[in-house]
C-alpha cells in the first residue's frame, strides 16, 4: 500500500514536472547475472541523460513476485525470457515495450587450467566427480545446459554427477570454489576484458541451445516516466550494446 | 495426491536431516554447554561467543564459508579428503556438518542455560555422597536439566527444518540427498509454482505449528507440577 | 576421630588461616557470617582447594599443598548436611536417602535403611515428593542421607539456620542421636551459641578468616556473654510437670521450678533462661513477687569489667546470672557465698517439647 501511494505521488510529481528537460528517476530490477554490465550502462546513461537511476539487483523470481505485488520498478530486466512475457499476460507492463536486451553465452568452465578442453569432449570421459548447472527448472543457462547433455545423449549418464545451483551465481561459485570440478556457467561470468581470464572453458555454439534470451519490459507503473523510457531507449543504443558484448553477451 | 513424490521426498530428507542434526548436536553440545556452564576459565568468553557466531552471521554468508571451507581447497576439505570421506558439499553428510554447525548455538545455548540454573549445590552433594563428576552429572544433572534437553532438542529440529540458506550454498539441489522441503518451496516459488509452493508451505507451517504446540503445552505442564 | 586442619587460603579481600589438631567426635566451627567457616567447611569437603596446607583425617592424607595431594570430595567419605535446599527434587525420599548408600563400597556400608528410618522416624515419608515436604522434614532426610554412605566425617553447614526455632530444637535431638548410634563424628558448624552447647564439646572459634580460640562450648558461651544482647542462655531440660495453682511445677536437679501456665499441655521440654533475668538477693527476702525463689551458691565468677558472670550452684544445677560490677561489689558477692536467685516464673521460653 505505501509503495502504490509512493508510486501514486511519483507519478504525480512526473506529470506536473513533466518538462523533459527535468532530471527523472527510476527504479530498475535487474537480474543478478546483469549486475556489472548494467553498473557500467547506469553511469554512462545518468551521465548523458542526467536522470537517476537505482538499480536492484536480484533473482528473477523473486522480481515477478514482488512486481506482482507492488514493488516500486518501473523497469525489469529479466534473466529470461519467460517472466517479461508472463508479466504481459498479467497486464502488468506497458504494451510493446518487451524486448531482448542481451543474449547469454553459455560455457562449460572449469576453475582448474587444461581441464576442460577447446571442444567439451571432457563431457564424455566423465572424469570428474561433480558437474555443476543452474536448476534447469528456474534458470535460462540450466535450461540450456540440459539441452546440449541431451544432444550429446549423456543426460543420463551425468545425472547423478549434476549438483545444482538455484541461479547462475551460485553455480558459477560451486565451480569457483572447486566443490565441482567443472560446470555450465555463464560466459559473463568468466570473461573479463573480452577474455577468459582464468581456468579452462568450452564457449558453448549458439546452435546447440535456444537462445538465452535476457528480456527487458517496462512495467505499467514507469508508463510516464521519463527516465525509465529513456533508458529503455538507451539499452538498445550502439553504446550500451558495446558494454554488453565486452561482458560476455551477445546482441 | 496433495504433494507431489518430489515434495514428500524433500519433506523426508528434512525430517531426517532434522533428527540427525538433533542427535549429533546432543552429544556435540552437551559436553560444551556443560563447559561453558561450569568453566572460570578466561576463554569461556571467545568459545561461547563461537557458539553463538551463527545467529549473527547471515546464513548465505555463513553457507559461503562452508562451501569454501569444505571445498576441496578449504581446510575441511582437506581433512576429509586426507581421511577418505572425499568432499562433503553436495552431499547428505555436508548438510549435516553445515547444518550442525549452523544450528549449534540453538541446542548450546538452552543447555547452557539449564546446567547453570542447576547451580554448584546438588553437584557439591552429590559428591559428598560419593558420586563421581559424570556419575552426577548422569545421575543429577541430567534429570534436573531435562527440560532444557527438551526445549534445545526442538529448537534445533525445527531450526534445522526451517534452514535454508546454508543448504542452498553447499547442498546442490540433488533429490534425496540435499534437497530439503525448504528448498523445495523455494524451486516452486522461483519456478511460478505457486500451487505446490502454497501446499507445501502449509504442510510446513502445519507441521511447525504443532511442533512448538507440543513444546509448549508439555512446558506450561511440567511448569503447573514443578 | 582425628582431624589435622593446616590450611590458609586467600581470596581479594580476605585471607583465612588456620592450623589445629582436634579430637573429639563432637566439634564445633563457631563465628559469624564472614569469618570464613563455610570457606574452611568447603575445603575440608573439597569443593575447594587451599592454597597450601595439609588436611589429614584419621591418618589419611586429604590434601597436601607440599605433597600434591588433594583428594576428590566424592573419595574422601565426608558427608555434609547443607543450611537447605540440598535433596534431589527428582527423587523420591527413599532415593534421596539411598543415593549415597548405593554409592558406597559395599565393605563400608554399615547402617541399614530401617535402622535409619526408624531413628529419624521417617517411614511416613518414603514415598513422598520432596516438594512437599517441610524444611524441618527435609533436614532429617538430608541428614539420614549423609548417615548412611556411613562416612568418616560428618560435616553441618549451619543445618538449622533455615528452620524457625521450633523445628531447630526438635530438629536437634535427631542430628545428635545419629551420630550417637551410629558412631559418626562430626563437625557442627552454626553462628548460635546455644545450638553450639547443645551438639557439640569442643569448639573453634573464628573470626575474620583467624581461629581465634579453642574451648569448651560452655566455656565459650561463657565468654560470648557480655557481646550477647540476650546474655548467656541457661538451658534447663525439664520434666515431671504438676500443675499447681494455674502454673506448671517442674523439678529440676533436685530444686523446684515455677513456669507460666503456656506450656501446660507438654510433659516437658528445653527451656531458655536468660542470665539477665536472674536477679540475686544477698538475704532471703522476705515477700517477692517472682514466683521461683532459689538459695544458691557462689560456683564461680567470670566476665569482662562491665560484665559479671556469677554461675550458681542450686541443687545439683548449673544456673548463670549476669549482674554489673557495682551490684557485685554491693553484694559482696565472691565464690563460696550464698546467695538467693530470683526469677520470674514467665522468664523461661521454651525451645523445644519432648516427646512423651
Amino acid at each position: 500500500m505505501k509503495h502504490v501511494i509512493k508510486n501514486i505521488l511519483a507519478t504525480l510529481a512526473t506529470l506536473l514536472l513533466a518538462a523533459p528537460a527535468v532530471a527523472a528517476e527510476v527504479n530498475v530490477a535487474v537480474a543478478a547475472n546483469f549486475t556489472a554490465p548494467m553498473k557500467q550502462i547506469a553511469a554512462a546513461f545518468e551521465k548523458e541523460s542526467g536522470h537517476k537511476v537505482v538499480l536492484s539487483y536480484g533473482a528473477s523470481g523473486k522480481f515477478y513476485a514482488q512486481i506482482k505485488n507492488g514493488a516500486p520498478f518501473q523497469l525489469f530486466l529479466s534473466a529470461d525470457d519467460e517472466k517479461p512475457a508472463q508479466l504481459e499476460k498479467d497486464a502488468l507492463t506497458v504494451p510493446g515495450s518487451r524486448f531482448t536486451y542481451a543474449i547469454g553465452s553459455l560455457v562449460l568452465w572449469s576453475a582448474k587450467a587444461g581441464f576442460v578442453d577447446p571442444k567439451g569432449d571432457v563431457l564424455g570421459k566423465g572424469n570428474f566427480g561433480k558437474i555443476a548447472l543452474a536448476n534447469p527448472k528456474l534458470a535460462p543457462y540450466g535450461s540450456a545446459a540440459i539441452e546440449v547433455l541431451t544432444k550429446r545423449g549423456i543426460v543420463t549418464t551425468l545425472t547423478p554427477k549434476m549438483v545444482q545451483g538455484e541461479n547462475i551465481s551460485q553455480t558459477f561459485q560451486f565451480v569457483s570454489s572447486g566443490n565441482a570440478e567443472l560446470g555450465f556457467v555463464a560466459l559473463s561470468q568468466v570473461m573479463k576484458d573480452g577474455k577468459i581470464s582464468n581456468g579452462s572453458a568450452w564457449i558453448v555454439p549458439d546452435v546447440l541451445h535456444t537462445p538465452i534470451r535476457q528480456d527487458a519490459v517496462l512495467l505499467a507503473t514507469g508508463k510516464d516516466n521519463a527516465a525509465a523510457r529513456a533508458l529503455l531507449t538507451y539499452l538498445k543504443s550502439e553504446t550500451a550494446k558495446k558494454i554488453i558484448r565486452s561482458y560476455g553477451y551477445n546482441i | 495426491m496433495f504433494l507431489e513424490q518430489s515434495d514428500l521426498q524433500a519433506i523426508w530428507l528434512t525430517l531426517r536431516l532434522a533428527s540427525m542434526v538433533t542427535g549429533i548436536l546432543l552429544l556435540l553440545g552437551t559436553p560444551i554447554a556443560w563447559w561453558l556452564a561450569r568453566s572460570r576459565s578466561w576463554f569461556k568468553g571467545p568459545i561461547g561467543a563461537v557458539v553463538a557466531l551463527p545467529l549473527v552471521l547471515p546464513p548465505s554468508v555463513l553457507g559461503f564459508y562452508m562451501l569454501l571451507a569444505m571445498g576441496p581447497n578449504g581446510p575441511v576439505g582437506w581433512l576429509t579428503k586426507a581421511v577418505g570421506l572425499g568432499n562433503l558439499p553436495f552431499t547428505f553428510w555436508g548438510l549435516v556438518l553445515g547444518s550442525v554447525f549452523y544450528s549449534f548455538p540453538f541446542m548450546v545455548q538452552p543447555l547452557q542455560n539449564a546446567f547453570e540454573a542447576v547451580g554448584d549445590r546438588p553437584l557439591e552433594v552429590a559428591a559428598t555422597l560419593g558420586a563421581s563428576r559424570l556419575d552426577a552429572f548422569f545421575s543429577i544433572v541430567l534429570p534436573l536439566s531435562r527440560r532444557g534437553f527438551f526445549t534445545a532438542s526442538i529448537l534445533t529440529f525445527a531450526h534445522t527444518v526451517g534452514e535454508f540458506g546454508v543448504v542452498l550454498m553447499i547442498g546442490g539441489n540433488i533429490p534425496g540427498a540435499t534437497r530439503v522441503a525448504s528448498v523445495q518451496i523455494y524451486d516452486h516459488v522461483e519456478a511460478l509454482e505457486y500451487a505446490s509452493a502454497h501446499r507445501m508451505a502449509a504442510v510446513m507451517l502445519v507441521f511447525s505449528f504443532l511442533v512448538l504446540l507440543a513444546l509448549y503445552a508439555w512446558r506450561s505442564d511440567t511448569q503447573k507440577r514443578g | 576421630m582425628n582431624l589435622v586442619l593446616n590450611v590458609q587460603k586467600s581470596f581479594p579481600g580476605f585471607r583465612l588461616a588456620a592450623d589445629v589438631s582436634l579430637t573429639g567426635d563432637k566439634i564445633g566451627i563457631f563465628g559469624a557470617s564472614g569469618s570464613g567457616k563455610s570457606t574452611l567447611v568447603s575445603m575440608l569437603a573439597g569443593f575447594q582447594k587451599p592454597d597450601a596446607g595439609e588436611i589429614i583425617l584419621d591418618g589419611e592424607t586429604l590434601f597436601s599443598g607440599s605433597g600434591k595431594i588433594n583428594v576428590p570430595p566424592e573419595k574422601r567419605r565426608i558427608a555434609m548436611v547443607f543450611q537447605q535446599h540440598s535433596l534431589f527434587p527428582h527423587l523420591t525420599v527413599r532415593n534421596n536417602l539411598l543415593y549415597g548408600y548405593h554409592r558406597c563400597r559395599a565393605e563400608y556400608r554399615a547402617i541399614h535403611l530401617d535402622m535409619l528410618v526408624a531413628v529419624l522416624q521417617l517411614e511416613e515419608l518414603l514415598e513422598r515428593d520432596i516438594r512437599t515436604l517441610s524444611g524441618g522434614q527435609q533436614q532429617r532426610i538430608a541428614l539420614g542421607r549423609a548417615i548412611l554412605g556411613n562416612p568418616r566425617l560428618l560435616l553441618m553447614d549451619e543445618p538449622l539456620s533455615a528452620l524457625d526455632d521450633t523445628l531447630r530444637f526438635q530438629i536437634i535431638p535427631y542430628l545428635k542421636s545419629v551420630s550417637d548410634q551410629f558412631g559418626i563424628p562430626y563437625l557442627f558448624i552454626s553462628h548460635s551459641l546455644v545450638e553450639m552447647r547443645l551438639m557439640t564439646d569442643t569448639v573453634l572459634a573464628f573470626a575474620h578468616g583467624e581461629m581465634v580460640g579453642k574451648s569448651s562450648s560452655e566455656q565459650l558461651a561463657r565468654t560470648r556473654m557480655g557481646e550477647s544482647a540476650v546474655g548467656y542462655i541457661n538451658l534447663l531440660e525439664l520434666d515431671g510437670m504438676t500443675e499447681r495453682n494455674g502454673m506448671c511445677a517442674y523439678t529440676w536437679q533436685g530444686v523446684e521450678l515455677l513456669l507460666s501456665g503456656s506450656n501446660q499441655n507438654t510433659v516437658g521440654g528445653l527451656f531458655e533462661l536468660s542470665s539477665k533475668d536472674i536477679i540475686l538477693f544477698k538475704r532471703h527476702p522476705e515477700a517477692i513477687s517472682a514466683r521461683n525463689l532459689l538459695e544458691c551458691t557462689v560456683a564461680s565468677l567470670f566476665g569482662s569489667s562491665s560484665k559479671i558472670g556469677v554461675e550458681l550452684r542450686c541443687g545439683t544445677g548449673r544456673l548463670v546470672a549476669e549482674i554489673v560490677p557495682e551490684a557485685a561489689r554491693e553484694l559482696g558477692i565472691k565464690q563460696g557465698a550464698i546467695v538467693y536467685a530470683a526469677f520470674k516464673a514467665s522468664a523461661f521460653r521454651r525451645l523445644a517439647i519432648t516427646a512423651g
